[in-house]
Order: C-alpha cells, then structure tokens, then sequence
C-alpha cells in the first residue's frame, strides 16, 4: 500500500534528520567520521525495519480483512442481541422530540412572542409518521416543559405564552436535572441504532450522521483559526501607528486567544512542553525573561493565551482520562468517565521575570475555543456524548468552578449529542463565573459577533432539505440572555461567512439538497427576520471564502475556476450583487489588504481541478462591479495552505506590506514552511521561507508557528526557537533564541 | 476538497468509521498494523503476546473510535493505545517474575525469535549477518529502551511524544535513547 511506503520514506527522512535520534551519541557532533558512523547505524537499522516488514510473517489474525471479518461479526451479534429494544426506544425518543418542538417556548429576558410560526422550523415538525401511538410520551413532556415556561401554559400550537419569552424554535430550558439525565441515557442507547441501521436513509439518521460530518468540518475551521490581522482595522483607528501585530481575529473587536501574543516588548509563546515563554524583545539581542510552568497539578496542556497590559491569561486543559482507562463493556460500548475540564489561570506580569498566578478556574468539558471583549473573557468547552455515561444525575451535569450549571441556563433540543459549554469571566475576580449556559444539541459551531453569540449547526429537515440552525445570545458584560433562532437554507461552508454588523448578521450558505448546488446571501434584523436576499448564485459551485468589509461582501465560489463576487449590504431590504473577477484555481482564505485591495489565499488549480500548488491573489476592487484581478503568486511545491484552516496563523500588515502564511507539503514526506511575501503595490515579492520541520512527519506543533512584527522587527516563533529580522534590511536574520529543552 | 491529499482521506475514513463503519476502519487499519505488530514484537519479544496485544488494541480502538479528535492523526491514536497495551504487558511480566528470572526467559526468548529468523535469513541474499546482529541487540537491550527505541522506529514518534507517553522526562527519554543505541552501535558496528 502506498500509505506504508510514505511512511517509510517519511521513516528514512526523520532518521537522517532528527537529531534527537543520535544526540548525545557522541558529543564530537561535528566530526565528519562519527556522523558517517551515525548514518550507518541508522541505515542498519532501518535496513532491519524494511526487512523485517517484508520477511517477518505477521499473524493471520491480525490481517487487516481478518479484522475486519471479526470486526463486522461482533458489530453484528451485538446488534442481534440489543436490536428490539432498542428500536423502541428510538420510537420513544422520535416522539419526544415532536413534542419538544411543539412547545417550544423557553424562559428567558428578552423579547417577545412565541412560535405560531412552524413554517420557520421545519425540523420542528420531523416527527415521523405513527409517532403518534405514543401520545402519552409527548404529553408527560409536555407538561414537563409548561412547568418550566415562566408563568404561563403553552398550548398544543404553542401560542398563549408569555411577552416576556422568546421562542428559540428546537430549544427549550430543562425543567429539572433528572430531565437531562433521562435525555442524555436515552441519546446513549439510541445513538448506536442510529449510527448502524440509519446511516443511509435520511430522516432520522441524517441529522445525525451527516449533520455531524459537515459541522465537523465547519467547526474544525473554526476551532483551529488563528491570525494576526486586526491590524487593519487598529491601524486605521490609530492612524498608522500600529508599533505591534495582534492577533488576526475573525471579529473587529472581539479578541481571540493564540498560542503566540506580543504587545510589542516581549513575546508570549506557548511551547509544547507546556511552559509559556516570556521572550524579552526590547533590545536586538532577544533574552528569556521567564518561563511559566503551571505544572501538571493545574493542566496537563496549555492551549491558548492572552495578554492584556501587565496579566496573562493562560487557557489549558486537565484531562483526568487516561488511555489505558479505555474498557469495553459487551463488545461494543465505550465508556470512559467524563473527566476533561478547561481551567482559565490568571498570572500577574507586573514583573516579568517573576509572573505570578492569581487566580484558577474551571469549566468542564473540552476547549472548544475563548473571546475576550473588554475584561470579559468567554470560554467555550464543546464534548461529544456519544461515548459518554454518567453514574448518576448529577454526573451528567457540567459544572463552571465546581458549581452544577443551574437547570433555569441549559438548553436542551432533541438532538442532544453534544454539549456546548459557555461561560464568561470578569478579569477583574478571575475565580469567579459571571455567567454560564449549556446547550445540549448536535455539533455546533460558535460565531462571536460585537454584541451576540450565534450558534450554529447543520440539520436535514424531513423534505431532506439541508438547513443551517442559528441561535442567538446576546452576552452584555458577560450575562447571556437568548434573543433569537432561525433556520436558513444551505450550509454555512466558511467561517467568515456569517457576519454581524450593527446587529444586523449577514449569512452566506451553499444549498447541497438542490438539484444543483447554489448560494444564498441573505441579511437578518435583530430578531433574526430576513429582511433581505441575494438568491441564487454561482450555481453548480460551493463558497470556498467570504469576507464582510463594512456593507461590502467579498466571496469566492468554485468549480473550476475562482469567481471573486462582490456583493452591496448597504440596503438590508435590496442586497445587490455588483460584480465578480475570475482567476484559476480558488482563494479559501480572503483578507482586505487596504482599501480596495482584497487578498486572496487558497491554491491554483488545472482544468481537472487538480491542486498545482498555494497561491496568492491580490484583487482590486475600486471599481466594485467591475473587479479586476492585479497580481497573483503561485507556490509550487507546497500542497497545503493553512490559511483557511488556521486562521490566525495568518500575518497581513498592509502598512508593513507584509503577508505571511504557513504552508504544507503532504506527500512522500511531510514539510511545513513559513513564508513571509511583500506586497510592493505591483505584485508579490518572497521574503523568506523559513523550514518548520525538518523531520519529515507531521507533527501538530509545528503548526503552532507564528509570524509577527514590533517595531522594524519581523519574529517568527516557531516551535522550538525564535529567531527576528531586520524589516529595514532586507529581512536579514538578526538573533535567534532556542528554547533548549 | 479531497482530492488535496492523503490525509483528508484519511479524515474521510475516520469520519466514516466513527459511524460504525468498519470497511473504512479497516483501510485505517491497514496502513498502520505492520508497524504495530513489529512494534509489539520487538518490545514484548513473544509472538503470541504481540498478537494478543495487536488485536486487544483493534478492538478497543474501533469501540473507542468517536473519541478520536477530529484534528488527531488515526496512527498517533492507535499507537497511543497500542504502546500503553504494550506497557501494561510489562508490567504484568514483572508480576509474574523476579528480575532475574526474568532475564533468563527473556534471553530464552529471543533465542526462539532469533531461531525462526534465520530461517528467513536463509532465503535473504544480502547482508544477512549485519541484519541477525541489529535484531540480536534489539533484544539484548532493557525494556524500556527497546520500548523508547521502537516508538521511535516502528510509530515514528518523537522524543517529546515518547516522553509524553511514558511520563518521562524528555532528557531522560533522550539519554536513554541514545544509550540504547551506543549499545547497538557498539554491537553492530564493534571497530567505530
């Protein structure tokens, strides 16, 4: 198999590359005969490795159709033993979760009025056909959610509630903690019934399988982003006098957490042995000042910072679960106990040879991703139920610094496989939780806007029509009240493509159920009511990237070829396409360099759509109906741009005229390389491009590297040194620091 | 966007296999368990243990398969499981035996593996010798060194990630690595 022999070469590049392989062999690293001594070694050795694969029979059992043989076989007796009773119980859950949507009035601060309006929420009425034997289900449901609503009953339509509530179509707050437990063990016995028997109907098991695999995806771009490109917009406000990068954020205003921080005199680095280093940049000749070590007794793995004046906020994970903890129950299920939890620690950086912690914090559930919007920070811990079982009650609830989130702030749906923690901190008392919610539903993602958090996910309606749910919260100094839900069409492929401005949100979707696939631009007010859309465009394409600049929409579709569209929001009512620039191949990042230039990331491609490498395009966009493409860059023996993926691993200074980006190679062997390009007003110039890993094997640490500027000086901290270099000469190296280990 | 490269299809398995399909995670499978078995055998030295532990590991690893993080190589997964298995073996053999005996059984052992290589070194024309020795001092090294040694060779991992898995000090893993293979070099290539 081709797999294997990458492998082996990618074997035979480390071996002669990695030195950790051979250090302290013999400490005469220089001498010429030991090193052709060394390489012998290492090639007797993989000698031995590649012969052994040949030669060495491995057992029958172990063959990989064997496996799958005994694999399949155990699949199926477990499900012969479980199958009836299951199927029940998915009956019973079906029918829950109609009579979930029917009521769905939930209690809350906010606006008004309450759900006659099913035509909005077609998966509120997916109950299936015959769901309707069980009537006294969905009645004890019932009753279980007018309890819950404030004052007053819903009716069966879900009219007659309260002014004060607001209607989150699929939501409704718990009414008590045993409710979610019920809710959490029926998904566990009825998930497995799912995965296997539905998989390839859509009803059902669609919203299930499906939805989670392109959220997944949508998630993944949004979990991994990372940038430092705010610049632009802190630029403008500080005419010009931008003396450091920050982070490259996807909201103007919304600060994110990221592995590598500056403000300008030191650099805070997140390394992989879970230590932060504080690099003292002040002077040519860099120093380490000091070095954070929280140790295992707090977190087990730093994730991301922040740095605000003289404190640093250091985000990490506890994870408690240990590998060999994995235990099969019949031969199918996997339980492992609920152990993972996202600890927030503050330091004190007054003096920054000496940090000093000050406060802990703790939230259960994986980190998902944090904003900080003035001394807020938000923290968002995201966990997939599926494998999760909970001994009792209390163990299924999340709890924020040790306290069980109250059931008046969890929301729960009739999906409810994964759960999306939220909690906000006033850095003021960092040990304690301004506020916190939990939403209990399919895979979602979180988009932070200046003044709501949207939450959204994919889901089929029972016509089979893909839908994308969004969810509002607006989250005033820290406290999250709902406002609004709604479903629009298509999928929302990019994270820049859904927008707020002003409270209006701007959504860009691609519809996949449509014969041929087409997207949608459409404008929501405050209540999440359309009040505007552009409809079909590009039809056959996808939306590969979008940006909103002011009313302005910037959007890249493809197929074949890269169509930039331009699109006028300035009237909510009328959104107006203006015009559109074709290119090859297609940008999957999009930034704006300055006024009226947009940059395009993304990869040049043949007439079979086969990637011939990254490339770069700068668009102008002066005359917006008419936009042109200026100059354009192609990369050619890189195979991988993680602009898109990562977005915070991008650098775009326009008054710098700087634009750096990580790419990657993945084929024999695996590279990582940072460039750095200047935009010289005509075209693109390479700077430097600077190796990230010389191991040939992937290794997610590499991708932790970040590109950043103080003053005249450009600082690539990589995994395992920095190193800085003159911007006014030519991008000469000036010093490098290695964080020995 | 899969006709990027290897490793989104290597996601698009994963995903599949987490709904329960097992001809995806068989594909998976395929591409990692001659390394696993090689690894199981050089550190446990005993063909029926590194067959037992390879297929504890399959089955745990396709129940355990949603814990999988999406962003997670399927490879650096399964061997996680695969060398924690290994480990725990060990230490099951250390229960069951003194040090000494041990030792013995261990040199026992490696003398039947080393037996039924030979046979195969038999239809080897190159070099046969200089491969005989490399596996001889393999086997000769301590435990925890063949165990540092095969992360490295057989699953590929660095110092860092081999530090991680045996919560080791990453100097420690460092040292002992490359005293390990001063002992081989000093086996395999006596006159440097």
């Amino acid at each position: 198999m081709s797999m294997e022999k990458d492998r082996e070469e990618r074997w035979t590049e480390r071996m002669q590359n990695d030195d950790t392989v051979c250090e302290g062999l013999n400490e005469e690293q220089q001498d010429e005969s030991v090193e052709e001594q060394k390489k012998g070694l290492q090639e007797e050795l993989q000698r031995m490795v590649e012969h052994f694969a040949e030669e060495q029979p491995i057992p029958e059992s172990l063959l990989p159709e064997q496996v799958v043989e005994r694999l399949k076989a155990e699949q199926q007796d477990a499900q012969r033993a479980q199958g009836k009773k299951r199927s029940r119980r998915i009956l019973h859950i079906t029918e829950m979760a109609a009579a979930v949507a029917l009521v769905a009035a939930i209690g809350g601060i906010g606006t008004r009025q309450l759900s006659t309006r099913t035509d909005h929420a077609p998966d509120s009425s997916a109950g299936q056909a015959g769901d309707t034997a069980d009537t006294a289900e969905s009645s004890v449901i019932h009753e279980a959610s007018t309890v819950e609503g404030d004052a007053e009953t819903a009716d069966e339509n879900g009219a007659g509630a309260l002014s004060q509530e607001v209607n989150l179509t699929g939501y409704q707050v718990a009414s008590s903690y045993e409710e979610i437990y019920g809710l959490l063990r029926n998904n566990q016995e009825k998930i497995y019934e799912i995965e296997v028997d539905g998989a390839e109907n859509i009803g059902i098991a669609s919203f299930d399988a499906d939805t989670y695999t392109t959220a997944d995806i949508v998630a993944d771009a949004a979990t991994d982003a990372v940038t430092e490109e705010a610049s632009i917009w802190e630029e403008e406000d500080s005419s010009g006098s931008s003396q450091y990068s920050t982070t490259n954020v996807q909201q103007e205003g919304v600060d994110e957490s990221d592995v590598v921080k500056t403000d300008g005199s030191y650099i805070y680095q997140v390394l992989s042995d879970n230590t932060i280093a504080i690099v003292d940049i002040r002077s040519e000749k860099m120093e380490l000042a000091a070095e954070i070590q929280p140790g295992k007794a707090l977190l087990d793995t730093i994730e991301e910072i922040y740095v605000d004046g003289d404190r640093l906020y250091v985000i990490g994970t506890k994870n408690d679960a240990d590998l060999s903890s994995y235990t099969i129950d019949d031969g199918l299920y996997y339980y492992s106990s609920y152990e993972v939890s996202t600890i927030l620690l503050t330091y004190d950086i007054t003096a920054r040879q000496n940090p000093v912690q000050l406060g802990s914090y703790t939230q259960d559930g994986s980190y998902y991703t944090s904003r900080k919007v003035g001394d807020y920070i938000y923290l968002f811990t995201r966990d997939n139920l599926y494998n999760s079982y909970f001994d009792d009650v209390m163990g299924a609830i999340p709890c924020v610094q040790e306290q069980p989130v109250p059931c008046s702030s969890i929301y729960i749906s009739n999906h409810a496989y994964t759960e999306l923690v939220i909690s906000s901190v006033n850095t003021v008392q960092p040990e304690k939780s301004v506020d916190e919610m939990v939403i209990l539903d399919d895979y979602s993602s979180i988009y932070m806007g200046n003044s709501a958090i949207y939450i959204y996910k994919g889901t089929y309606t029972e016509t089979a029509q893909y839908m994308t749910q969004i969810v509002k919260f607006s989250y005033e100094d820290g406290t999250f009240a709902p406002v609004a839900s709604k479903l629009v069409r298509g999928e929302i492929t990019d994270t820049f493509a859904i927008s707020e401005k002003q409270g209006m949100l701007r959504v860009l979707t691609t519809d996949w159920s449509a014969d041929k696939r087409v997207n949608q631009l459409c404008i929501l007010d405050e209540q999440l009511e359309q009040t505007g859309e552009i409809d079909n465009i590009a039809e056959g394409e996808r939306v590969y990237a979008a940006r909103y600049i002011g009313d302005t929409a910037y959007f890249i579709t493809y197929r074949n070829m890269d169509p930039l569209f331009v699109a006028d929001l300035s009237d909510p009512y009328n959104p107006v396409l203006l015009g559109s620039a074709t290119i090859s191949g297609f940008s999957d990042y999009l930034h704006l360099y300055e006024d009226n230039l947009v940059l395009g990331i993304g990869y040049e491609t043949d007439e079979n759509s086969y990637v011939e490498g990254v490339k770069l395009v700068m668009f102008d966009v002066g005359d917006p109906l008419n936009p042109t493409v200026k100059s354009s860059y192609v990369l050619e023996d890189v195979t991988d741009s993680c602009a898109d993926s990562n977005y915070k691993s991008v650098l775009v200074d326009a008054e710098k005229g700087i634009i750096g980006f990580i790419t990657e190679f993945w084929w024999e062997e695996y590279s990582c390389d940072y460039h750095l390009f200047r935009w010289n007003g005509e075209g693109f110039e390479e700077l430097l491009d600077i190796p990230l890993s010389g191991t040939g094997q992937y290794n997610r640490d590499v991708l932790n590297a970040r590109g950043l500027y103080a003053g005249d000086t450009f600082y690539l901290a990589g995994s395992e040194s920095v190193t800085s270099y003159d911007m006014t000469h030519n991008f000469v190296k000036m010093d490098e620091l290695n964080y020995s280990k | 966007m899969g006709h990027r490269s290897g490793f989104m299809e290597e996601r698009e398995l994963v995903k599949r296999a987490k709904r329960g399909d097992v001809d995806a995670f068989g594909r998976l499978y395929e591409s990692v368990y001659k390394k696993m078995y090689q690894y199981a055998l050089y550190t446990l030295k005993n063909q029926h243990d590194a067959e037992d532990v390879v297929s504890e590991t399959v089955t745990d690893a396709f129940a355990a398969i949603r814990s999988l993080r999406s962003e997670e190589a399927f490879s650096g997964w399964i061997f996680a499981i695969l060398s924690n298995k290994c480990r725990h073996r060990m230490k099951d053999y250390y229960r069951m035996r003194t040090e000494d005996m041990l030792e013995e059984e261990e040199a026992g052992e490696s003398e039947s593996i080393l037996q039924r290589s030979d046979a195969y070194d038999s239809d080897w024309s190159r070099n046969k010798e200089a491969y005989h020795d490399v596996r001889e001092a393999f086997f000769e090294l301590q435990e925890e060194e063949r165990m540092i040694l095969g992360m490295h060779i057989f699953l590929g991992y660095r110092t860092r990630e081999i530090a991680a898995q045996l919560s080791m000090n990453e100097n420690t893993v460092r040292s002992r690595e490359s005293r390990a293979l001063q002992k081989l070099k000093r086996r395999v290539l006596p006159d440097t």
